[in-house]
């Protein structure tokens, strides 16, 4: 598979600034050194807690973060810069479903002017080419053509992240960052919207990079996932890697957190988190350096890579 | 705008069992702008009532204003001075010139109100254009328009008007409503950057962003509608002021050149002792009107703010 977008030692920080004259006196690190790489046609899943910096990597990859330093490599250029972007029409490619779906439509627009807003930037279509197109993406999404003429207001959470995602995949896209696209609908609006997603991404061959912090969620969705935590990568594999066999005590923590409906082992359940949790609080130092960040990643198996520290390069067992 | 969602009327009547409602039958609609402020406006007896005789006298000013030959309102008639209210056909009596003051008011209206809304247009839109580059751009560009407009409002701005006014050689109705523009469009530029910096901040503008639309773009087709709503609000209310500015500047003999009637040189008339004291019919009239009108206005602008808020509603 063709490498779709190469990240290099992504750093995105924000300034902190205080005192009396307001100068910069110390940074956010929101993301610090990531590198990865997105093939066409796969999903990934980019998963951590609050804060870890992975819709600050979703957005730097879509063009909304500034990024302080390293590398966004699409065709062979860096599209960190906005100029450079907007001459090779970027945003055509790569395109963003936003977690709120009320917020993300404007309320004084119609789905058809929403839907049509990108599709009259980077495609030249007439009104009834560009009509029939909305058309045929509200059928992709699974709603009706009366919908064109009604506001976001009028829509349901399902119906309006369907929305959303019809706008985002209408000058067919060949990446889509999903920022926790289904965290704020119900559970079985969630199941509806991603198994949507999920035929979407079959039919029309689009990367998904998919970031959550639902980790039942990734599993169902994506094919290699990334951990993030403090605005590092502990660990990045396949599926079957992060889930089967983790190697970093993050992850680790963070599998042993999913909440289980066993009500028969619920006490062994509960004795193996705080076992998880303990070995956590142990070995902590271990895994992270003076400053409490992760290590850089090391291969341990073609797909698999792990944050270890340096001295102990690949032998974590 | 946090309007609470109301089910259809026509389905909340139909029973239906859980089976039989799918999707595309629930019609889930917030009521519509002009049905909040209907509803707001049934809500205050008060403002109805200003909003009737506002329209009332709008329509009639500025029909009635262009039957007006411009001879009425210039030609001295030192005969007819002073006539009460009633005498020879003069419903409200004449002035000092002897010109019928019903003619004059109507007129005087027509000028000081074209100025006032004159006024407002230059503040909106000039407030509209730097309140959106403030707010959406931010950072340094905001740092300077903002310290400009905090330099501009502390300026007494009265005095400078009338400085103005007074070393303008060429002057007229356009050169005042220049001059009374350039201080009307600090507090719209304030009130719509921070509207605008709330607005930035949603996902629809980021969403526009990865459309691919430009920044110009994104502030006014994206954002500006979403301001309609302060926009109405502030215009209306600015509209009083404004209308308060230009009658002070007339009444002080600063504002509109000598020949063209205002409602601020009419009362002016009171600042000759007999007149104010014996001769009332000459200046109430004109003072009456700027009441009712700026009152009225407030009022309105009262109920708009609260149709458009949906925590200051009454109804």
């Amino acid at each position: 598979m063709s490498v779709l977008i190469e990240i290099k030692d992504l750093k995105v920080h924000y300034p902190i600034r205080s005192g009396f004259w307001n100068r910069v006196t110390d940074h956010v690190y929101a993301a610090d050194g990531v590198s990865f790489e997105i093939e066409a046609g796969k999903t990934y899943g980019l998963v951590g807690e609050s804060g870890s910096g992975k819709s600050t990597i979703g957005k730097a990859i879509v063009g909304l973060e500034k990024v302080t330093s390293g590398q966004i490599l699409y065709k062979g250029q860096d599209v960190s810069k906005a100029s450079v972007r907007r001459h090779m029409k970027y945003n055509k490619d790569v395109q963003m479903i936003f977690q709120d779906s009320l917020s993300s439509l404007n309320p004084k627009k119609t789905i058809y002017e929403i839907i049509a807003e990108p599709i009259r930037n980077f495609e030249n279509l007439d009104k009834s080419a560009e009509k029939q197109r909305i058309i045929e993406l509200l059928e992709i999404v699974g709603l009706s053509s009366n919908a064109m003429y009604q506001y976001p207001h009028q829509f349901s959470g399902g119906q309006r992240q369907r929305i959303g995602i019809a706008r985002a995949i209408s000058t067919n896209p060949k990446l889509i960052i999903a920022d926790e696209p289904v965290s704020a609908l119900d559970l079985s609006i969630q199941a509806q919207v991603l198994n949507f997603m999920k035929k979407i991404q079959r039919e029309l061959g689009i990367s998904f990079l998919f970031i959550s912090h639902d980790l039942g969620v990734v599993r169902h969705m994506t094919e290699n996932i990334a951990i993030m935590h403090l605005g590092r990568f502990v660990e990045l594999g396949t599926r079957e890697d992060i889930y089967n066999n983790p190697q970093h005590i993050y992850t680790k923590r963070l599998l042993s957190a999913i909440p289980q409906i066993d009500i028969a082992n619920r006490d062994a359940n509960k004795a193996q988190r705080a076992a998880i949790e303990a070995q956590y609080q142990a070995e902590r130092q271990n895994f992270y350096d003076a400053d409490g960040l992760a290590y850089p990643m090391h291969k341990i198996t073609a797909s698999h890579w792990v944050s270890t520290p340096p001295t102990e390069k690949g032998a974590t067992k | 705008m946090a309007e609470k969602p109301e089910v259809n009327e026509a389905m909340a009547g139909v029973p239906k069992t859980p089976q039989e409602i799918n999707e595309q039958d629930v019609v889930v609609s917030a009521p519509s702008t002009l049905k909040t402020v209907i509803r707001e406006f049934k809500q205050d007896k008060v403002a109805t009532v200003a909003l009737i005789l506002l329209i009332v006298l709008f329509v009639v000013v500025a029909v009635w204003s262009f039957f007006i030959p411009n001879s009425k309102v210039t030609d001295v008639n030192i005969m007819d001075q002073y006539l009460q209210m009633g005498t020879s056909g003069h419903i409200l009596g004449t002035d000092e010139q002897g010109r019928d003051l019903l003619l004059m008011l109507i007129a005087s209206a027509k000028n000081s109100l074209f100025i006032a809304l004159m006024i407002t247009i230059i503040g909106q839109v000039f407030g509209i254009i730097f309140g959106m580059i403030t707010g959406y751009f931010g950072g340094i560009v905001d740092t300077i328009i903002m310290r400009i407009i905090d330099f501009w409002t502390v300026l007494p701005f009265m005095m400078i008007i009338i400085v103005l006014v007074s070393i303008v050689s060429k002057y007229n109705i356009w050169t005042l409503i220049g001059i009374i523009g350039l201080f009307s469009w600090q507090g719209t530029t304030r009130l719509i950057r921070s509207k605008v910096l709330s607005e930035s901040d949603r996902d629809y503008v980021r969403a526009s962003k990865t459309s691919g639309s430009s920044n110009v773009m994104i502030m006014f087709r994206e954002v500006l509608p979403n301001l309609s709503s302060i926009i109405i609000v502030d215009s209306t209310l600015t509209f009083a002021g404004n209308i308060g500015i230009e009658t002070t500047l007339s009444f002080l003999g600063f504002g509109l050149p000598n020949g063209t009637p205002s409602l601020g040189t009419m009362i002016s008339a009171a600042t000759d002792p007999t007149v104010l004291v014996s001769k009332a019919y000459v200046w109430v009239p004109a003072a009456v009107f700027i009441i009712v009108i700026t009152v009225g206005i407030s009022f309105v602008g009262q109920v708009l703010r609260r149709a458009f808020d949906a925590r200051q509603r009454l109804g």
